[in-house]
């Protein structure tokens, strides 16, 4: 289950710890994509399993992994798309996206609709 | 209005149903997302930020109350209950699922809705004055010659893969309501000295990154060229509109290379080529399809206005305010165009919900003939409301939440999706025009600052016209944070004119800041209260205004570690 983030906050909700993140102090990038079927922005676990979950991506630390990884993202046709290498910091409780466009991407739909009732 | 043929609706079919085939070759991965992607933007469906949007075509505006039901059907089937009305007339659902497209355009086509030419390098649907038809000071309605050139550009084989896009908008009054110099071609109709009325044509409008008025290119045209001359227009441009360079690629960039002259030579000489070729138009085309635009039954004699007179006398002050700002003046004694407010605090400017498009469709069949309109300014029109039911219709828009006396305020806002839905945008749109809303929620105050148009964009594509608002907003990236840019002086009617930046970027809070002190600022100096800010503006210049927004106010805080400011927190959130 995702937890979101209060992008408002100036100390944001913690996300659950990534225990990859943990073994890997300094991630630089992450591999997100739009899903096919609905365009959800989803995130490449370490086990190479889609998730919407910022939270469950898995750090790719250098450039031999960044460009694997994203090599074999785009093969997967049909399934997702649009595959890009996003740049994240460490923080103590997981990744932060670098931008804000990334940050709010992060959040999911209900980063809008919560705001307004109607769309939820 | 005009009503589609049996070949026309066959064709929303067929159209349906290829793409249906294109989505299940995608889902199995037989297309690639390169392959695929031309073929969805021609059916109007975007990839977001969160999800796809597909965007319908309403061209010119025009709406009838089967249609609004249509729209609620499926927005509530296919989508989350909302619909969003576009600064180019169109609306947009914003969280489809790629695979139910195909079914929710079937739905769609029993009542001649599609979202054919809604995206893609094409000429897109073509947009007018919200109040054509009905408008008091307009020489003749733009309408039948906005249907011509649907009819003439939809599908047209020559135009389908433009060096860009190309945006059409024709007006038929004095007052400029559709923006037309912000257009690719703008076309107003005007009478010669002979009293002929014919086209003045403009050429090379456009906003985005590098904004331009656009120029006279024609004085007059006959209105029996409308065809052939915009068809020299559209293949001069295709011939030699930049494609090495996306941004370089709009007809404004060939314009200005070649510059007007040297363009306009080019376009007469290739419209005598043209003409030859059988696309004048012969006074009973016309005549064909002015007919379908004739007026509706208007009451006869006209009912007077007594009542509404009485109501603004009353101590009902909700409501004078209400009809002085929505109430329009009709070309018919005893009617009025009334503007439905789609801004309030609660909702992005020109969302609405299901249900109030299902409500609109009952007020427009028992106030309106059975039609509404889309506005540039993302609001609805019921064009033929008696004056005499004005009182009434204002209750039943209260009781929906869409009788917000904002026509032409500080409070209709313009705004882009910005970066809460869209993939280009640098900052919050939406977030911005709800903090704006809150803190001009007073109607007194809105009142007192009459007519001003507030633009924001999230991002330089300028899709939230900013350029041209007499208060204009840019969205910015700095650095990974929010920033936004503050603009003044911009203006579409009745001079075109883009605004100045005023100064450096603020954050969001900063931004809202600044715009209550140039209000307050412009109160202070007006000499009256008919004296606009636009007027002001004009007559003091932008240091004044820079003086109070950014004398003592700190620089924008180090955002860099913190998201941007809450999107309205502590606000009300509209039902459902």
């Amino acid at each position: 289950m995702y937890t979101m983030l209060d992008p408002m906050s100036a100390d944001p909700a913690p996300a659950a710890p990534n225990p990859a993140s943990a073994r890997t102090p300094a991630p630089s990038a992450i591999l997100t994509a739009s899903r096919v079927a609905d365009g959800r922005a989803v995130y490449l676990r370490l086990d190479r399993v889609w998730s919407e979950a910022l939270r469950d991506a898995g750090p790719l630390p250098d450039e031999a992994s960044q460009q694997g990884a994203l090599e074999w993202a785009r093969g997967l046709e049909g399934e997702i798309c649009d595959p890009y290498l996003m740049k994240v910091r460490a923080q103590s409780d997981g990744l932060e996206p670098i931008s804000a466009r990334e940050r709010i991407r992060a959040l999911g739909p209900g980063w809008i609709r919560q705001r307004f009732g109607y769309q939820v | 209005m005009f009503r589609y043929e049996p070949r026309d609706e066959q064709l929303l079919r067929e159209r349906a149903s290829q793409f249906r085939d294109q989505i299940q070759r995608r889902l199995s991965g037989e297309l690639t997302e390169a392959a695929f992607k031309p073929l969805r933007l021609q059916n109007g469906l975007y990839m977001q930020l969160h999800a796809y949007m597909l965007r319908l075509a309403l061209p010119y505006g025009q709406l009838r109350s089967e249609q609004l039901r249509a729209l609620a059907s499926v927005s509530r089937r296919y989508d989350r209950g909302y619909a969003h009305i576009t600064t180019r007339q169109n609306v947009q659902l914003n969280w489809i699922r790629l695979e139910e497209v195909p079914d929710l355009l079937e739905e769609l086509a029993a009542v001649h809705l599609h979202a054919i030419q809604t995206s893609g390098n094409c000429v897109r649907s073509v947009t007018t004055d919200a109040l054509a038809g009905v408008a008091p000071d307009e020489l003749e309605d733009p309408r039948p010659y906005c249907e011509l050139l649907r009819q003439w550009s939809t599908l047209h084989p020559e135009f389908a893969f433009l060096p860009r896009k190309f945006k059409i908008a024709v007006i038929g009054a004095s007052e400029d309501r559709a923006a037309i110099a912000a257009h690719d071609i703008g076309l107003r109709l005007r009478e010669r000295e002979d009293g002929e009325i014919g086209f003045e044509v403009w050429v090379g409008g456009g906003q985005g990154r590098n904004p331009v008025l656009a120029k006279r290119l024609r004085e007059w045209l006959p209105k029996a060229e409308l065809l052939s001359y915009t068809e020299a227009i559209l293949r001069v441009y295709n011939l030699h509109g930049r494609r090495d360079n996306k941004h370089k690629a709009r007809i404004k960039v060939l314009v200005g290379a070649l510059g007007l002259e040297r363009f306009k030579a080019r376009v007469e000489q290739e419209w005598e080529r043209v003409r030859a070729g059988g696309l004048s138009l012969r006074e009973e085309d016309l005549e064909a399809m002015r007919r379908h635009f004739a007026p509706p039954a208007y009451a006869s004699p006209p009912i007077d206005s007594r009542e509404l007179r009485a109501a603004r006398l009353s101590k009902d002050r909700g409501f004078a305010r209400w009809a002085d700002a929505n109430a329009l003046p009709h070309r018919m004694p005893g009617y009025r165009a009334v503007v439905v407010a789609l801004k309030s605090p609660a909702r992005p400017p020109g969302d609405l919900t299901a249900d109030q498009l299902d409500a609109i469709a009952d007020l427009a069949d028992e106030y309106s003939f059975g039609e509404a309109r889309t506005t540039h300014r993302q609001n609805l029109v019921l064009p033929d409301v008696e004056s005499w039911r004005l009182p009434e219709l204002f209750a039943r828009l209260e009781a929906l939440e869409l009788a917000s006396p904002s026509h032409a305020r500080i409070t209709d806002i313009i705004s882009c999706p910005g970066l809460d839905y869209c993939n280009l945008a640098s900052a919050r749109s939406i977030a911005l025009a709800e903090a704006i809303q809150t803190r001009f929620a007073e109607p007194e105050r809105v009142e007192a600052l009459g007519e001003l148009h507030l633009n924001i964009s999230g991002c330089v594509n300028a899709c939230g016209h900013h350029h041209v608002g007499t208060l204009g907003i840019l969205g910015i990236d700095k650095q990974g944070t929010e920033g936004y840019q503050l603009m003044l002086g911009g203006s579409i009617d009745p001079e075109p004119r883009l605004g100045k930046v005023l100064g450096r970027a603020l954050d969001l809070e900063g931004l809202v800041d600044a715009i209550d002190r140039v209000m307050a600022h412009y109160l202070q100096v007006r000499r009256s209260p008919k004296e606009r800010f636009i007027d002001v503006y004009l007559r003091v210049g932008p240091e004044p205004f820079k003086e109070v927004v950014y004398a003592d106010h700190p620089p924008p805080r180090d955002r860099d570690r913190q998201l941007p400011a809450p999107i309205g927190r502590g606000a009300p959130t509209a039902g459902g």
